[in-house]
């Protein structure tokens, strides 16, 4: 039997490029993992079970870290293996246009602190009918010089989409993985930036 | 099967504007309810909908008023008079009668399908009707239909309630009743069916899978969501219960059964684009909603297969009377979302 992905042939594909002195270099390009989450968060929707707002059902933020690899690359994925830790490495210590904010996300049962990123809504594109494409753009004074225990210079390789609190939790907002990407190593550095194109299509 | 339509249904989702929510005149187009299951409609093969009920009877009731098809009563012709169909109906019958001409094979689904049969559905056997049958894909619900109502008998396809006092008559080929009764269909009685056969489906939630013990009034509302073990959404998975009362499986089984259900939510961007702004409410005389068909699943067998119960008649006493739980065919559509 088709699994919900397959039965509505979803699919994703994200491209990043860097951004330097204006001018753009794509250095990926690769279809993505539509995780577990996505499905299970629709359900909450068609069961009666989930928020009132259509916006709770909506993809949001993002996370983005330093731990990807291969085997993280499967629908069961419900968070990244080595997110950000504080807002402060995502914006960085000033003039970072991101939008950092600490909030729940829901893993396999349980909802602890997680760091995200604004996803604004005008980054969100409506491709054609079936088609949505989320931007974005990581400035040149965001996620830079990340360092790790035996690590001190850390690079970027996954990143994620959550649905915004499909569960309608009312007193915090508690995310839920929708879709994943490892990619190559990326040590971002104040010199340049990163823009995510992020393209979902249903069918 | 999810469609195409569904992929539409959830592109809006992730892009509807949520800077409305600060708007008063427009808060309301991001409440969840307008994006969920909304309606359903029942269905099967397009040559169908010229044959079984929908013929007009020429055995049964000679010099009746062309105006009042089948004198205002269901009637369908039993080819197989045999244990145990001897008082119902088993379209089978006719599919062999008629196999000639007849190609009674539902179509197979596909994603890009936007309605339950994508050939024509119209009813032309009502040769001296003045109004334009409909061509829906699915069954019409003509009883409400002013401008149809006077062939409603040949168009189909739901029951109307017991306070109309309408028969149903299965005959044999010589014109013999087999089985009859008042017609008592739920959907109409409960105004959960508008004129092109869309059924209302229930927005109330928490229902769990004992429908016909402690909450078969909840069907009143129209096809429910439940959970169950089995259902439910910490497991991903969510199920409709559909079920067709009384009269309703009457009328349907003698129109030929039911091969396809279609599932639809509401085509919100082409009713805002039509002015028709929310919040939306049933109205099953003047229903203004807009639909989009999203997921829908066929079968090769009549799901109103019924046969007697000895000398009692599978429509009468099965369906009509109906000693079902849930006082009818209950299918259950499960959605699986992993």
């Amino acid at each position: 039997m088709y699994n919900f992905v397959d039965q509505i042939n979803m699919k994703g594909h994200l491209t990043i490029h860097k951004v330097l002195d204006g001018q753009e270099e794509l250095v990926y390009d690769e279809d993505n993992v539509i995780t577990s989450g996505f499905g299970w968060s629709m359900s909450h929707l068609y069961a009666l079970a989930g928020a009132d707002s259509i916006t709770d059902f909506q993809i949001d933020r993002f996370q983005i870290g330093v731990s990807g690899n291969n085997a993280a690359q499967v629908s069961s994925t419900f968070e990244l293996s080595g997110p950000l830790s504080s807002t402060l490495e995502y914006t960085g210590p000033q003039d970072s246009n991101l939008n950092a904010f600490t909030a729940k996300q829901y893993k396999n049962a349980t909802s602890p602190d997680a760091i995200f990123s604004k996803i604004p809504y005008t980054k969100v594109t409506r491709i054609d009918d079936r088609s949505v494409r989320y931007t974005i753009f990581i400035d040149e004074d965001s996620c830079n010089n990340i360092s790790r225990p035996g690590s001190d210079e850390a690079a970027l390789n996954e990143i994620a989409l959550f649905v915004k609190n499909p569960t309608g939790n009312k007193i915090d907002d508690t995310s839920v993985m929708a879709a994943y990407r490892y990619f190559s190593d990326i040590r971002k550095t104040n010199q340049f930036g990163l823009v995510f194109r992020w393209t979902i299509t249903f069918g | 099967m999810f469609l195409e339509g569904f992929g539409e249904i959830l592109a809006n989702i992730l892009t509807v504007n949520p800077e409305l929510s600060g708007i008063s005149s427009a808060s309301s187009i991001l409440d969840t309810s307008n994006y969920t299951f909304h309606a359903v409609t029942l269905g099967k093969d397009a040559e169908g909908y010229n044959f079984h009920a929908h013929s007009v009877s020429t055995v049964t009731y000679e010099g009746e008023d062309a105006i009042q098809y089948n004198n205002d009563s269901v009637i369908a012709i039993n080819y197989i008079n045999s244990a145990p169909y001897v008082s119902s109906y088993h379209p089978s019958g006719t599919h062999a009668e008629f196999s000639a001409t007849y190609n009674s094979v539902p179509q197979f689904p596909a994603p890009n399908h936007t309605r339950l049969e994508m050939n024509s559905t119209k009813t032309t056997n009502a040769s001296a009707f003045s109004g334009t049958a409909p061509d829906l894909g699915h069954y019409p619900n003509t009883w409400v239909d002013s401008s149809l109502s006077n062939a409603w008998t040949i168009l189909g396809g739901f029951s109307p309630p017991s306070s109309a006092g309408k028969e149903y008559f299965i005959t044999n080929s010589e014109g013999r009743t087999l089985a009859s009764g008042v017609l008592s269909g739920m959907y109409n009685q409960y105004n959960l069916v508008d004129k092109n056969g869309y059924v209302k489906v229930s927005q109330v939630s928490g229902l769990d899978a004992t429908l016909g013990t402690t909450q078969g009034a909840e069907l009143s509302g129209g096809p429910v969501i439940y959970s169950s073990v089995n259902f439910n959404a910490s497991l991903a998975s969510v199920g409709l219960a559909v079920v067709p009362q009384r009269g309703d499986a009457v009328t349907l089984a003698m129109y030929g059964g039911v091969n396809h259900i279609g599932v639809y939510c509401l085509d919100i961007r082409a009713m805002l684009a039509s002015g028709i702004s929310p919040p939306y409410s049933w109205d099953a005389l003047n229903n203004n909603s807009i639909y989009k068909l999203v997921s829908k699943v066929t079968f090769w067998d009549n799901l109103l297969d019924h046969e007697d119960n000895g000398s009692n008649s599978g429509l009468e006493s099965g369906y009509n009377n109906s000693f079902l739980t849930n006082d009818g065919p209950t299918f259950t559509l499960k959605f699986n979302f992993l």
